[in-house]
């Protein structure tokens, strides 16, 4: 992604936000800032950010609600800033339109790399194309993964989870919306399937030592691909 | 609470079926299945068959007990309890204890082992069972003593006739292959005759069958999902101290049941006296429909039938039942029951049950009871009729000796009104016989010259009897009315004392001036949390003996002592207060008289012990809200704090190694420890911060597991510190091995404390292990280090909070290693620190089997 992007920080914190706009103006992006969510909803319409970073605690709004009012209207990326609570809140805020979280104390190197990663997932072509990714390419006309000019055997089930994981690259996708995709509505629960199944995908991809670690598994919200 | 145990019965026709031999056999076959049986009481008859069944079971000791100068040998209930078999074998549950034994009668010790959990194999003949005794008595004309309530049958899990054709049985006789009773055997031998047996055996088929098909009913309405009576039937049936109320009551009982439906029991008090034997009977009768299953109901009324009526329609019956009533002489010009019930009630069908028994002369003991009265009444009546003569001598001459008769009528009329029908007819007679002496003429004889007179003093007597009872019959009415009247409004005070009682001390108080009707007194004592008993006075009145016996009221919810069939050798009646399934009080009545409670008495007694139990219900459900609010309360609010604490904290760290990152991509070298240092610093306070709010939600109990399948590689690969690790840890897992189910954030905490741990003590460059197998499905997860180690003596503290060892490095507050073990509870598994045999600590984690879901395929 260029630099000199636009990103709205929304924290009631004055630290975290000299943090967070030392970190980024230090690789060249653009910061505001607000410090509630009224003003953070006015400088997203004053100045038009490429990306927000909006933390969840804010003394006026609640994080849900905040949300929602941006996802009227805009369809930039949205990451969340938040402490390590119940999982459960995490999904609901993925539910609710925010594209990725993060939580604190994050380490520089992942707060960045969220950044690009929804930056690039936002902005990328068509998904239709064909994916690489090192020594991995998925074709999705043919429906065929080869790791190094070697194609990979996968199952339906398991070849329609990675091209899930791979269509949003980088990007978490939650449980409930890999079982959705690949069971439908009322397999919501079932993510034992899903376990099963990824743990096969590791197995015959993450065998080659350049792609370990390729899939990254967010306990209890989802997965995504380690692409950076 | 346990699971109730199951009760098989094995029933016959007769002794000498082989129903003992049937229940050894059973039991064999539960021992060689390693069951833990016991013989709890076994009746062989010193028969050899059936002495070499029961070799090998292993048998309570019998209990010794004198009574009377005379030993006897009973079941040991308690020790029974005590020993807590899977199975136990009671033979006879027919039988009586002999007083001074906890349960009056053996099936309520085979009530007491279900209710403990125990399985029971029992024996039984058709003559004891409640509900046939009547028509074995008729078969056989023996009146049967002991009995069972057809509840305990109707509950048992299985019932195995034991069958033999009567042929088969009396050659066993002739044989001497039955035993029979000493004393008995006059009796016995007229039971074993074929007509006898036949209609026996087909009674206990017949039983059998109603059994079975109860059960079918049971289970289609189970599995139509109906209501709880699937018939819309109600029966009632009238209650009386006649002995036949008895038979009327179990023909009912029979009907009901037959019918699938609910029964009420009704007594009317008319407001006849009873004798102490007929108060008796009636409580016994109405303690039996009780027992059997009815509804109870007791109301006072004057006459019969429309009280009967009214009842049936406010209670919606659809059938009763009553006895023939056998027409006496004086019944010749009133209706006959049945008549009068069929033309008041349209709606209802009537049973008229046939009297099983000849009735016998019974009634000179009805006439007596009205004339009985005691002397003083009659000498009332002899003192006012006297009186009224002399007050006519003095008028005759002005009004003459016919208006004198008047006078006489007047004085019979005013005597109906005080006492009962003997001295009224006596005070008829006695005005009859002076005027007739003193004024008819001739005076001083009982001579009559007059036809007239004669006549007149025959109408004079007919009028006075009449007028009399009549009168008296009046009287009877309002002093019913007031009687319930009575009744009514100490219900009512009673009512409104609970109602509006500040606490418990003043609803009872309250309670005891209202109750003036009961001949005794009560009080109240109440177990506290604390498990001591608190009585409502501050001394205990109550002998070691007697806290045995409210012990026992309390566990068992039953009442018990006077007047009871429970440990009826008290002296104190102890009534549980039953509030939602709890009964932490117990109310104890002391009886002044130790006369039998009156049907008014008990009736307040129960309305008190009801009242009360309300009360208690009321206020524990009161309490359990309140809780409940202030639980939900505090839980919010801890969330609240726990939200911003995790906030307030974490804001500033997140700010504090942020910095501390930039800072550190362009330091000097003199800087760069210092800041490495710093980063260390903020790391570990972080990690105490996680660890506290851990701490606090386990504490508070609060944490709650968010269970998924979880892949334990994956688990413990994100487990492991991502800051620079001067160990390498080596991970062991096989293929395929199984998912897990828990939480994995919680787990995840779990693993990540013990590779900190394992890290902080082990040097540099060694390995720590990590293996995994499962084995029948339970998982067994061991990480070893190469490290110090932990002395043995430690070993079961570092699950202790806030323990650390001693010379351990700095860091760390003692709170991982028990949030780890808390964790691990949750998830109903065991950790455990051993010895690495390398050297070095092992930590081995057990986590129970687990449900492997199927993977389904995708279409």
């Amino acid at each position: 992604m260029k630099t000199g992007a636009k990103i709205l920080v929304i924290d009631d914190e004055i630290q975290m936000r000299r943090l967070i706009q030392r970190i980024l103006q230090k690789e060249g992006y653009t910061v505001c800032l607000a410090a509630d969510g009224k003003e953070g909803l006015q400088k997203l319409l004053d100045i038009r950010p490429d990306l927000i970073l909006l933390d969840i605690g804010l003394p006026d709004q609640s994080g849900s609600a905040i949300l929602q009012t941006i996802r009227a209207a805009h369809t930039l990326p949205i990451i969340v800033l938040t402490v390590q609570d119940t999982q459960s809140d995490k999904v609901l805020l993925l539910e609710a339109g925010a594209d990725d979280y993060i939580t604190k104390p994050f380490g520089i190197p992942e707060l960045l790399a969220r950044i690009k990663v929804a930056f690039r997932h936002h902005y990328a072509q068509d998904t239709a194309s064909v994916f690489q990714y090192k020594t991995l390419t998925l074709q999705p006309l043919s429906r065929l993964v080869s790791i190094a000019g070697v194609p990979i055997k996968l199952t339906a089930t398991e070849y329609d989870i990675f091209k899930s994981l791979v269509r949003h690259p980088g990007k978490l996708v939650t449980q409930q919306q890999l079982l959705r995709e690949i069971w439908g509505k009322q397999s919501l629960t079932f993510t034992h399937y899903l376990r099963t199944y990824i743990g096969q995908l590791r197995k015959k991809i993450e065998c080659f030592p350049e792609l370990k670690g390729f899939i990254i598994t967010e306990p209890s919200i989802g997965y995504r691909l380690n692409i950076l | 609470m346990t699971a109730p145990g199951k009760l098989s019965v094995f029933f016959g026709m007769a002794a000498g079926v082989g129903k003992t031999y049937a229940m050894l056999k059973a039991a064999k076959d539960a021992l060689s299945e390693n069951i833990d049986v016991v013989i709890g009481y076994l009746e062989t008859h010193q028969r050899q068959e059936t002495e070499k069944m029961a070799t090998g079971i292993p048998q309570i000791p019998r209990r010794t007990l004198h009574y009377r100068d005379k030993t006897f040998e009973e079941m040991d209930t308690e020790a029974i309890l005590k020993r807590h078999p899977t199975l136990v074998l009671v033979d006879e549950l027919a039988h009586s204890n002999i007083p001074g034994s906890t349960y009056t009668k053996r099936w309520q010790d085979v009530h007491a082992f279900l209710e403990a959990g125990i399985d029971v194999y029992t024996t039984i003949n058709v003559q004891h069972i409640e509900s046939r005794s009547d028509d074995v008595a008729a078969i056989t004309g023996i009146e049967i003593q002991e009995t069972v309530p057809d509840v305990i049958l109707e509950n048992a899990h299985s019932i195995q006739l034991v069958d033999l054709s009567p042929e088969e049985l009396l050659k066993r006789l002739e044989e001497g292959k039955v035993y029979l009773p000493e004393k008995a055997h006059a009796a016995s031998l007229h039971f074993f005759k074929p007509e006898i047996l036949m209609a026996l055996r087909e009674l206990a088929l017949r039983f059998t069958a109603e059994k079975v098909d109860s059960e079918r009913h049971q289970l289609t309405r189970y599995y139509q999902k109906n209501t709880i009576w699937n018939t819309n039937e109600r029966l009632m049936v009238a209650v009386s101290p006649s002995p036949y109320s008895k038979s009327l009551i179990r023909t009912a009982r029979r009907l009901a049941f037959n019918l699938n439906a609910p029964w009420i029991a009704i007594y009317i008090n008319q407001g006849i006296p009873l004798t102490t034997n007929e108060q008796d009977r009636l409580l016994q009768n109405l303690a039996l429909a009780q027992e059997l299953g009815a509804e109870i109901l007791t109301t006072t009324a004057p006459d019969l039938i429309p009280a009967l009526a009214q009842i049936a329609q406010e209670n919606h019956i659809t059938k009763i039942v009553v006895g023939r009533t056998v027409n006496q002489w004086w019944h010749t010009f009133k209706k006959p029951l049945t008549q009068q019930l069929t033309e008041q009630l349209h709606q209802i069908d009537i049973y008229v049950v046939k009297h099983t028994q000849k009735r016998t002369t019974k009634s000179f003991p009805a006439i007596t009871r009205y004339i009985n009265a005691d002397w003083k009444s009659y000498a009332k009546v002899f003192v006012s009729i006297s009186g009224i003569a002399i007050l006519s001598g003095l008028l005759t001459p002005m009004i003459g000796y016919q208006s004198v008769g008047f006078l006489f009528i007047g004085g019979v009329l005013l005597t109906g009104t005080f006492t009962k029908v003997g001295p009224i007819l006596f005070s008829a007679i006695l005005s009859s016989m002076f005027w007739n002496f003193f004024f008819i003429p001739p005076i001083g004889t009982f001579t009559i010259t007059h036809p007239e007179d004669a006549a007149m003093c025959l109408t004079f007597l007919a009028v006075a009897i009449i007028m009399g009872i009549t009168a008296h019959r009046m009287a009877l009415r309002e002093w019913l009315l007031h009687k319930k009247e009575e009744q009514t409004r100490i219900l009512t005070k009673i009512t409104e004392s609970i109602t509006y009682a500040k606490n418990m001390a003043d609803c009872l108080s309250q309670i005891k001036t209202h109750s003036t009707i009961l001949h005794g007194t009560f009080w109240l004592a109440t177990k506290s949390e604390t498990l001591q008993w608190h009585f409502e006075s501050d001394k205990n009145p109550l002998s070691e003996k007697e806290m045995a016996v409210l012990e026992w009221v309390h566990a068992q919810k039953k009442s018990a002592g006077w007047s009871t069939k429970n440990l009826s050798s008290s002296p104190y009646l102890y009534l549980p207060l039953v509030a939602g399934e709890q009964s932490h009080s117990v109310l104890i009545y002391q009886s002044q008289n130790q006369q039998p409670l009156l049907l008014d008495e008990q009736f307040i007694l129960m309305s008190i012990v009801q009242h009360l139990s309300l009360y208690l219900h009321k206020q524990f459900l009161e309490q359990q809200n309140n809780h409940l609010k202030q639980q939900e309360e505090s839980e919010k609010l801890y969330g609240i704090i726990l939200n911003s604490i995790s906030h307030e904290l974490r804001t500033p760290i997140t700010a504090l190694s942020g910095n501390l990152e930039l800072l550190s991509q362009n330091t000097t070298k003199t800087q760069k420890p210092l800041i490495k240092e710093l980063q260390e610093a903020v790391y570990r306070l972080d990690r105490i911060i996680g660890n506290l709010l851990s701490f606090s939600k386990i504490n508070a109990g609060h944490l709650h597991l968010n269970k998924e399948w979880i892949e334990l590689k994956e688990l413990i690969t994100h487990s492991i510190p991502n800051h620079k690790t001067a160990a390498i840890v080596q991970l062991n897992i096989p293929e395929n091995y199984p998912l897990l189910y828990g939480d994995p954030i919680l787990l995840g905490q779990v693993f990540e404390n013990l590779f900190i741990n394992a890290i902080q003590h082990t040097p540099a460059n060694s390995t720590i292990n990590l293996y995994a197998h499962s084995k029948e499905e339970s998982m067994y997860i061991t990480i070893e280090d190469q490290g110090t180690g932990i002395p043995p003596q430690y070993r079961e503290h570092v699950f202790q909070k806030f323990f650390r060892l001693p010379n351990t490095k700095a860091g760390g507050i003692g709170l991982g290693l028990a949030i780890t073990k808390e964790i691990i509870a949750l998830h109903k598994g065991t950790i455990r620190i051993d010895e690495n045999p390398n050297g070095g600590t092992r930590v081995e984690i057990t986590l129970p089997p687990q449900k492997l879901p199927d993977i389904v395929k995708r279409q």
